[in-house]
């Protein structure tokens, strides 16, 4: 079952973000598919662990970018990211320490922060990409 | 005249890569792959892609791009470029982090607990290379320890490799950066001056045993287990899901709290396999 369906509305257009934003999908799926079949708190926490991971990684993508391009609302967006990895770290402790279960509404909250954030804040640099030739 | 000119021409041709288009590729083959491309090696990554644009029909590198982020590149293309981009070298030694984790951490575990056996299975092993370091690696161990019986596999998906692997013959300069030490021990130099080759010496040979297997099979036909296994540079051959069934079935063939070790530019990140990241391409079977 998917709990986040990709859409052509997630897509900004710019491929190898597009790319990364699917691979986001795919990862909260595998999470949220894990809880409901019941799997052991070893297996769930490594799942959620590479998903930890691969939000670094992406996040690491596009502040290059913006850094190469100089992009005029770097310092905005760079904040939600570190914000955003603080919440995921904070959550991830909670987890093990068991003061929290993966729970429906940690997945939706992944899950709404990444629709709002693709649909709203990458949005926004899809054309400062584009200027720069990136396609 | 026209036709002569315009196939030589093309023959020539190539693309140039422009910045961005760079950006995402070394981006993306190092999130992904974790094989690095800074930009001095923009003409190196350039030159090695121009074989794909070539094989794909395609004219330029913009076009290529799309192609490989696009459904069908996901599928079908990666797998090449990365092929041809990563340097697909199988040397004696190779990531030697590896083999001293090997002789520093677990063989003195397994002398610890007192076990006297050891079965160690190289699953692309290629010409060799690998299984025979492994068996390097284990006789030197045992010069110094009580002596461990090890056991060594190798297999690959070519008959080819595995006859030469077999046969043991190497050029010269594919043992330039063995330590003299291990070099004197283990390698017979030929007596033809013309052709330079070193043959790895029979006391390791008869420690490896070679079958061939293609991974991707349904079934494997070995019924032992073992305590460590190595699969390095063969995941980057196939797609996510396949991955992750090969992963699987090497598992089930992997002792448990055996070893597992992986190439250093591949990740089971998001995977579901029963292995726990011990250090950077290093699992525990759990």
């Amino acid at each position: 079952m998917e709990l986040l369906k990709w859409t052509d509305d997630y897509s900004v257009g710019i491929v190898i973000i597009d790319y990364q934003h699917k691979r986001l999908v795919m990862l909260i799926n595998k999470l949220y598919d894990s809880m409901l079949e019941g799997k052991t708190m070893e297996s769930i926490t490594e799942i959620f662990e590479g998903l930890e991971d691969y939000i670094k990684n992406h996040f690491e993508t596009e502040e290059s970018f913006f850094k190469e391009f100089n992009y005029e609302d770097m310092k905005t967006h760079i904040k939600e990211h570190k914000v955003f990895v603080d919440q995921i770290s904070q959550l991830k402790k909670d987890y093990l320490s068991g003061k929290n279960t993966v729970s429906v509404e940690l997945l939706d909250f992944l899950k709404n922060w990444l629709s709002e954030h693709i649909l709203g804040s990458d949005k926004k640099y899809i054309s400062c990409f584009k200027e720069n030739g990136v396609i | 005249m026209d036709k002569l000119k315009s196939t030589i021409s093309n023959d020539f041709h190539s693309s140039k890569m422009s910045e961005s288009d760079f950006k995402v590729l070394s981006e993306f083959i190092y999130k992904e792959y974790g094989i690095k491309m800074p930009p001095s090696k923009k003409i190196l990554l350039e030159s090695r892609l121009q074989k794909r644009l070539k094989a794909n029909h395609i004219d330029t590198f913009k076009e290529y791009c799309e192609y490989v982020f696009s459904e069908k590149g996901n599928e079908t293309e990666i797998v090449h470029m990365i092929d041809v981009v990563s340097t697909n070298k199988t040397d004696f030694f190779r990531e030697l982090a590896h083999f001293e984790y090997m002789n520093e951490v677990l063989l003195p575990s397994f002398t610890s607990q007192n076990s006297n056996e050891i079965k160690i299975w190289s699953s692309a092993c290629s010409s060799g290379e690998e299984p025979y370091t492994i068996a390097m690696v284990m006789s030197e161990y045992n010069l110094q320890h009580s002596p461990i019986n090890f056991h060594i596999l190798g297999t690959d998906i070519s008959s080819a490799v595995l006859h030469k692997a077999e046969n043991a013959i190497y050029a010269e300069d594919r043992i330039k950066e063995i330590p003299h030490s291990i070099l004197r021990k283990y390698f017979l130099k030929s007596k033809d001056l013309t052709k330079p080759t070193v043959r790895v010496v029979s006391e390791i040979r008869k420690k490896v045993a070679f079958c061939r297997l293609n991974l991707m099979a349904d079934n494997y036909p070995i019924s032992e287990s073992f305590d460590i296994i190595f699969c390095r540079n063969v995941l980057i051959y196939f797609d996510r899901i396949t991955q992750e069934k090969v992963i699987g079935k090497l598992c089930e063939k992997l002792k448990p709290n055996g070893t597992f070790f992986l190439g250093h530019s591949e990740s089971l990140l998001g995977m579901d396999l029963p292995l726990k990241n011990i250090k950077p391409t290093i699992f525990k079977k759990i």
